[in-house]
């Protein structure tokens, strides 16, 4: 299966540190807004140690069912402590950067941000644009996943 | 796109080579949190410590990180200027910035420890507005 260029991606944001690429603080002066930058998106936005993104893919999802589907990302990941947004952006996007898509579904509605360079300055400059393209959907409050102590 | 491994100038600002104030905090905070970076070695960490050494006075504090692939990552955010330096395993430096829709990115060599690549100074002096 693949990803039409349209789709929609979220990146979910689940550890207090990652909070800033969607949320970095409530506004200094009234009616303002604080929006995160390019630097603080792409710390969200490395790649793991296999050169992957994990991003899941939000086909036919609104609001309520994307926070629905970051609340089990919180739950799957073992470092995952709350859903306190996500970035969201489309397959284009990470075509139009040079970077590929690769759609697993395992778990549902995962896929992989691929084709990351080695060089580290390169690899560093893809994060940059594509945090360009994303948007931030702060979670506010995070909601935190309740997980079962039952063994 | 600047990438090329067999140039490398360095910057030789020899005369003033003064810590920046904030230096050994920074460094503190590298030597304490790498005993947590799983995937960053001792090596690593002392490339970042001699790049911390080895940065202008004037230069701003660096947000520092560690990276899945074991490097450590040092960024400079100046809203729409942006710059920062990868420090891998094997000493060598990555560097990528945004100037607006500008792009400079690379990957060098770094041998000299008491100077950083012309690449490096570029995109540093770029992120702080010429003032260095």
């Amino acid at each position: 299966m693949t990803i039409r260029q349209k789709e929609d991606l979220a990146r979910f944001a689940v550890k207090k540190d990652e909070r800033k690429a969607v949320y970095p603080g409530p506004p200094v002066k009234e009616g303002g807004e604080i929006r995160p930058t390019r630097e603080q998106k792409r710390g969200l936005l490395r790649p793991g140690k296999d050169m992957k993104l994990s991003v899941s893919h939000l086909w036919e999802l609104d609001d309520d069912g994307v926070i629905s589907e970051g609340s089990k990302v919180v739950q799957r990941r073992s470092d995952g402590e709350a859903l306190y947004g996500w970035l969201a952006f489309n397959a284009s996007d990470v075509r139009r950067v040079g970077l590929g898509m690769e759609y697993d579904n395992d778990p549902p509605r995962h896929a992989h941000v691929v084709g990351w360079p080695e060089d580290s300055g390169e690899r560093r400059s893809k994060g940059l644009n594509l945090a360009v393209k994303c948007t931030p959907r702060p979670v506010d409050p995070p909601v935190t996943s309740i997980r079962s102590t039952a063994e | 796109m600047v990438n090329d491994r067999a140039m490398v100038w360095v910057y030789s600002k020899q005369a003033d080579h003064r810590p920046n104030g904030w230096a050994e905090d920074v460094k503190a905070h590298i030597r304490t949190r790498s005993e947590t970076w799983s995937d960053v070695s001792a090596d690593t960490v002392e490339h970042a410590l001699s790049f911390v050494d080895a940065l202008p006075p004037g230069t701003g504090e660096p947000n520092v990180e560690p990276t899945p692939q074991g490097e450590i990552d040092f960024a400079w955010d100046n809203g729409d200027r942006t710059f920062g330096v990868v420090v891998e395993p094997s000493g060598e430096l990555g560097f990528a910035g945004m100037y607006g829709k500008v792009n400079l990115y690379g990957n060098v060599p770094w041998n000299n420890k008491n100077d950083l690549p012309e690449f490096v100074m570029i995109g540093i002096r770029w992120v702080h507005g010429n003032d260095l």
